[in-house]
């Protein structure tokens, strides 16, 4: 079903209804909004926005975090694959939260608390990795420029 | 708020599936142990906090997607 909604970003867009991805119990700082889009307005940028379909202010940038952090590493436990219908590592894609700051090098991004998506269901959950190294502020620097 | 107090083995039902046991204290520290069905998300109330945080900073950037790509493929070629 075709609808429109308003964006932060890209002000009024139509959307499917099959695009939408559904996060039961909502994300941190915004649990009662369930259903969001993920928009690419450029195909070759590292960077998409989760543009949550029923508030337009609503729009978290993310990236992909092994673009930046080729070794991040974590497991999702039993319980998130159960809740997302995770079946094999191929239903699975990361994003992380970014936070752009100014200057830009200030900018950050949250691998603690990545958003894992079940490509196939739709389904989605921000899961916060317990005991790990992980915080929610590392610099949002590739690893080329790094060196 | 309700306050309980329990000794070390001791534990309190949260309705009838979730229970938090005293494992032990240390100093400041108090260990909990958490039984509760796979659909109820325990966490440090600090990091919960810390990742709402990173959340909603980032839904408030002000974005512009063309400086970023910019920024981050000049970075990317260095």
């Amino acid at each position: 079903m075709d609808m429109n909604i308003n964006t932060r970003q890209f002000g009024e867009l139509e959307v499917q209804e099959r695009d939408f991805f559904t996060f039961s119990p909502g994300i941190p700082g915004f649990e009662d909004y369930h259903k969001y889009i993920f928009i690419q307005e450029d195909k070759e940028s590292p960077f998409i926005f989760m543009q949550c379909v029923d508030h337009s202010e609503i729009s978290l940038l993310l990236t992909n975090p092994f673009l930046f952090y080729p070794d991040y590493d974590f497991s999702i436990n039993d319980s998130v694959q159960e809740e997302l219908g995770i079946e094999t590592a191929e239903d699975i894609a990361v994003w992380s939260v970014v936070s752009i700051r100014e200057p830009l090098e200030t900018s950050t991004l949250n691998l603690l608390a990545p958003i894992i998506v079940n490509v196939n269901n739709r389904q989605a959950k921000q899961v916060i990795l317990h005991d790990s190294e992980y915080k929610t502020k590392h610099k949002l620097i590739m690893p080329q420029s790094v060196k | 708020m309700l306050v309980l107090a329990r000794k070390k083995g001791e534990s309190i039902m949260i309705g009838d599936n979730i229970e938090v046991v005293v494992l032990g204290t240390e100093g400041d520290t108090v260990r909990l142990g958490i039984t509760a069905p796979k659909d109820v998300d325990v966490f440090r109330k600090e990091i919960y906090i810390s990742i709402q945080q990173a959340n909603e900073e980032s839904s408030k950037s002000t974005v512009n997607l063309a400086e970023l790509n910019r920024f981050f493929s000049k970075k990317s070629e260095n």
